[in-house]
């Protein structure tokens, strides 16, 4: 692997350093790797947290009968209108800079809307015969909602939650481009960007790699949503 | 609904007034990084004897200023920032409003193209990976592009930055079109006038508009908190001094009466566009948004 040299900064791509060098003399390629896979693991572990928590959520909600998921479901509305990306800088600015704090507040922004749309399919699967049938036979609210209605919503959930991966992947690509994620020496996608922002034309292979790692990355996940997502939904159709 | 989701949209404003001014009081109090900024933007003064004011002082102080809506001096340039931030708008909303007309007229189009399928099929589906890459990529390949053929000029820099910015507009604007229609064709009034004889164009023109309004005029607020959230995205690389710009000095200089009061101007702005946008979509179709 290439190494950094303080004495090969800014050199152009060649035999020693396969996309160049930068500002500091940091080799683009290793940076670029480093970043990618950074960012492949946000976008990871955000992913997972937001589907388990916007589920348990949603789940915990619907127990209850009546008016509270209802009302409940109004403010989480409201919440999904804010426009996150301002909060999440709020946020970070009293929490700190780093990319741990940018995976929770990420979480913390989109975990809501996610328990807003499971609740939605909650909702509406608890009207289905199916679920009075249960009701009629003695199984107590709680009970049904585990056991028969959260499987049945399961599939068209998983396929939601990675249709928002490309937004997670914008959001964390917004936070580092601003410099509140990943710190120094720590490489991000977003802070490769902004290094490259004075050197558009004169050192192009600062910013260029990053620019390919993201729309890898970007098809990548919505491909895997495109695939997963329909194949689910034609495994539900199948089974009627 | 109407007055309940308005309702909401203000509790939620006054929500966020009463917790904002916690944040500086947390962060003095827990030693947070640059604690100093935080004192002399939020408390407005650089004395130091306001830091034996109580918590709950410092917390009255910050939320009569935010009330006032007085978000204090820069710690940057010393200027007041709500006259650094409506200079910032004032470039930047331009660059907005241009981008969402961009993006309606020509997602408008791309939904009438996306209508006409084959075999069920959208001929260009995969053109639909191009929307989905960030406009950061975009404003990076054609600020290199056109500063290679020397082509940007101060005009030429705000019609980029809308165009880039209104990418992902279009696509969404041209998906709803694209499901309007197919909502409309197959719903029974449509079919209905078909089989007296009207003319497809009669119906589409006399009976459907309303549909399309209401439509896309729902997808004015979404669509603003999407450009507001990026327009960094846009005017850092094509060198725009607006409000994008002004939050990326303002973080790495950790200006922090000018990172508060750009996010809480944008947060109020934008839910005044949603109360703006419900009362026009009540207006529109009273059937639909009935005020109970």
């Amino acid at each position: 692997m290439e190494t950094a040299n303080q004495n090969s900064t800014l050199i152009a791509p060649g035999h020693e350093y396969w996309l160049g060098t930068d500002l500091a003399g940091n080799s683009i390629a290793e940076a670029t790797l480093k970043a990618f896979m950074l960012e492949i693991a946000t976008v990871v572990v955000v992913g997972a947290f937001i589907y388990w928590l916007g589920l348990l959520i949603a789940r915990k909600i619907a127990y209850h009968q009546g008016s509270i998921p209802v009302i409940v479901a109004g403010m989480l509305q409201t919440w999904a209108m804010i426009p996150a990306l301002l909060v999440g800088i709020l946020l970070l600015v009293h929490l700190g800079w780093g990319q741990l704090n940018v995976i929770l507040v990420l979480i913390f922004l989109f975990t809501p809307t996610q328990s807003l749309v499971a609740l939605e399919k909650i909702l509406n699967e608890t009207g289905e015969d199916y679920v009075l049938a249960k009701l009629s036979y003695g199984f107590t609210w709680s009970y049904i909602i585990d056991q028969h209605v959260t499987p049945n919503i399961k599939s068209s959930y998983r396929a939601y939650t990675l249709s928002r991966l490309p937004e997670v992947v914008l959001a964390d690509l917004a936070f580092n481009f601003l410099g509140i994620g990943a710190q120094p020496p720590w490489p991000s996608l977003g802070g490769l960007l902004f290094d490259g922002l004075g050197f558009m034309a004169s050192a192009w292979w600062i910013w260029l790699p990053s620019v390919v790692s993201i729309c890898l990355l970007i098809f990548i996940v919505v491909y895997l949503h495109e695939r997963i997502g329909v194949e689910w939904k034609w495994r539900i159709m199948e089974k009627g | 609904m109407v007055l309940q989701n308005t309702a909401y949209r203000i509790a939620s404003l006054f929500a966020a007034a009463l917790i904002i001014p916690i944040f500086p009081v947390w962060g003095i109090l827990a030693g947070m990084e640059g604690a100093q900024y935080v004192i002399s933007g939020s408390l407005n003064i650089g004395s130091q004897s306001q830091i034996e004011q109580s918590p709950f002082e410092i917390y009255l102080h910050v939320l009569q200023g935010l009330l006032n809506f007085d978000f204090g001096f820069s710690t940057g340039t010393g200027a007041r920032v709500n006259t650094i931030i409506a200079n910032a708008y004032r470039v930047s909303v331009p660059i907005i409003v241009g981008a969402l007309v961009i993006g309606y007229i020509t997602g408008y189009l791309l939904g009438l193209v996306r209508s006409r399928k084959s075999n069920g099929r959208y001929r260009f589906r995969y053109l639909d990976y191009g929307f989905f890459v960030p406009i950061i990529v975009y404003s990076y390949v054609l600020v290199y592009l056109t500063s290679r053929i020397q082509l940007l000029e101060s005009a030429a820099n705000y019609l980029l930055a809308s165009i880039i910015l209104a990418i992902y507009p279009t696509f969404v604007v041209s998906k709803v079109v694209e499901q309007t229609i197919r909502k409309v064709k197959q719903s029974d009034f449509y079919l209905f006038h078909q089989s007296m004889g009207i003319p497809r164009r009669t119906i589409w023109l006399k009976a459907c508009r309303k549909h399309f309004l209401i439509e896309l005029l729902g997808l004015i607020q979404p669509l603003t908190v999407y450009m507001l959230g990026f327009i960094y995205f846009v005017e850092a690389p094509l060198g725009i001094n607006g409000a994008g710009t002004m939050l990326l000095g303002a973080l790495n200089h950790f200006d922090y009466p000018l990172i508060t009061g750009f996010t809480i101007t944008g947060l109020m702005l934008l839910v005044g566009i949603s109360i703006f946008q419900e009362l026009i979509l009540y207006k529109i179709n009273r059937m639909r948004y009935s005020i109970t």
